[in-house]
C-alpha cells in the first residue's frame, strides 16, 4: 500500500476510461490493470443518449478513486471552471488539472497551468497538475502547495515512452518527498517500468491500453511492468559498467591451465 | 420569448426565468450532471437563486470518458 494525497491504495498504475472499444471491454480492462485511480472527463451530453448514461454507471460500479481531469481546457478561467463543476459532479476535490498551450503537441501551458493551480489549491483542490517535465516549473508548482506533479513521457496519445529521461530522472532527484507520475505518453508496458525503475511512483496511461486489440490483456501487461519496475527500484538497480565481467566464478574453471 | 444558448445551440424560453425553472423545461435532463452559466459554476444550491436572461450561456455538462 502506499499513500496518494492521503487515501492508501494499492496499484501504481493510474488508468484512463477513454477510446475502448466498448464500456464492457473499459470494465473489464479497468479491472484487469488493477488499478485504483481511474481519470474521468466532462463533457456535453450527446443528443441521442437521452437520461442514460451507460458510462458512467460503469465506473460507479468499479468503486475506485476518481480523478476528474480539465481535458480540453485552454484557459485559466475554463480550467478553473470545469474543476468547480467537476467537484460537485464526481464528488472529489482531486483533479487532474490540464491547461493546454499547444493544440498541435497538446503541450500544457506552465504559466496559465501554475495560475490556475494557485487559484484551484487557495479552493481547497487537491491539484494533480499535467506538466512538462521543466524543473522550474515543477518547482513553482510545488511551491503553489502541489502534493503531486504528473509530468509528460511524451504528448498524449504518441505512445512514445519517456522522450526525455535525463529531464524525468532529474526531476526525481531534485523531488523525492513529492508524488511524481509520469502522466501521458506511454505506448508499451516497458515505458512504464522504466518509469517506476527511475522511482517514479506511478504512471498514468489510457491510450497504450485502450486502443490495443487486446485492451484487456495489455491492461494485465501494464500491471505487471508496473510492479516489475516497482521492485526493481525498492531493489536497487546494480550500477552500469563498460567492461564485462562473468557472472560464472572464475575460480575451479575446468580446463583450466597456466600458458606457458 | 427570449433566446438563450445551451451547451452551443440557441434555444428559445418563455422569459426570464430562475436556472430551475430552465432546467424544468428540459427534456430528457441527465440524472448527474453540473452546469455553468457565462462560464462561472453554478452550484446546486443556486439553481433557484440564478436569473436566466436574454443571450446566457448554459453549459450542462455530464460524467465522460477521458484520459
Amino acid at each position: 500500500m502506499w499513500n496518494l494525497a492521503d487515501k492508501e491504495i494499492e496499484s501504481r498504475l493510474f488508468i484512463g476510461s477513454a477510446l475502448y472499444p466498448s464500456p464492457q471491454i473499459m470494465t473489464d480492462a479497468i479491472k484487469a490493470s488493477g488499478s485504483d485511480v481511474v481519470t474521468v472527463s466532462l463533457r456535453r451530453q450527446s443528443q441521442d443518449s437521452g437520461n442514460q448514461n451507460i458510462f458512467w454507471d460503469c465506473i460507479k460500479e468499479l468503486d475506485i478513486n476518481i480523478l476528474p481531469n480539465t481535458a480540453g481546457c485552454h484557459s485559466v478561467k475554463e480550467a478553473v471552471t470545469t474543476a468547480q463543476m467537476a467537484r460537485e459532479l464526481f464528488g472529489t476535490h482531486w483533479i487532474k488539472l490540464e491547461v493546454i498551450g499547444d493544440e498541435y503537441s497538446l503541450q500544457p501551458d506552465p504559466f496559465a497551468l501554475l495560475e490556475a493551480t494557485r487559484e484551484l489549491i487557495s479552493q481547497g483542490f487537491e491539484v494533480f497538475p499535467y506538466c512538462t517535465d521543466d524543473l522550474v516549473l515543477c518547482e513553482k508548482l510545488a511551491e503553489a502547495g502541489c502534493r503531486i506533479l504528473m509530468p509528460w513521457g511524451a504528448p498524449i496519445g504518441t505512445g512514445k515512452g519517456l522522450i526525455n529521461p535525463y529531464a524525468l530522472k532529474t526531476l526525481r532527484q531534485r523531488m523525492p518527498d513529492l508524488t511524481l507520475v509520469v502522466d501521458a505518453g506511454i505506448g508499451a508496458p516497458s515505458h512504464a517500468a522504466l518509469a517506476l525503475e527511475m522511482g517514479y511512483d506511478a504512471v498514468l496511461l489510457n491510450t497504450a491500453v485502450a486502443q490495443s486489440p487486446d485492451p484487456v490483456t495489455m491492461a494485465r501487461g501494464f500491471k505487471a511492468a508496473v510492479a516489475a519496475g516497482r521492485y526493481a527500484y525498492e531493489a536497487g538497480i546494480m550500477p552500469e559498467k563498460d567492461l564485462a565481467q562473468p557472472s560464472t566464478p572464475t575460480l575451479g574453471t575446468p580446463f583450466w591451465h597456466q600458458h606457458s | 420569448m427570449i433566446t438563450i444558448q445551451l451547451n452551443g445551440e440557441a434555444k428559445q424560453i418563455s422569459e426570464a426565468q430562475p436556472l430551475d425553472q430552465v432546467l424544468n423545461e428540459l427534456t430528457g435532463l441527465p440524472e448527474n450532471f453540473a452546469i455553468a452559466v457565462n462560464e462561472d459554476f453554478v452550484p446546486r444550491s443556486q439553481y433557484q437563486a440564478i436569473e436566466i436572461t436574454e443571450g446566457d450561456h448554459i453549459e450542462l455538462l455530464v460524467p465522460m470518458q477521458g484520459g
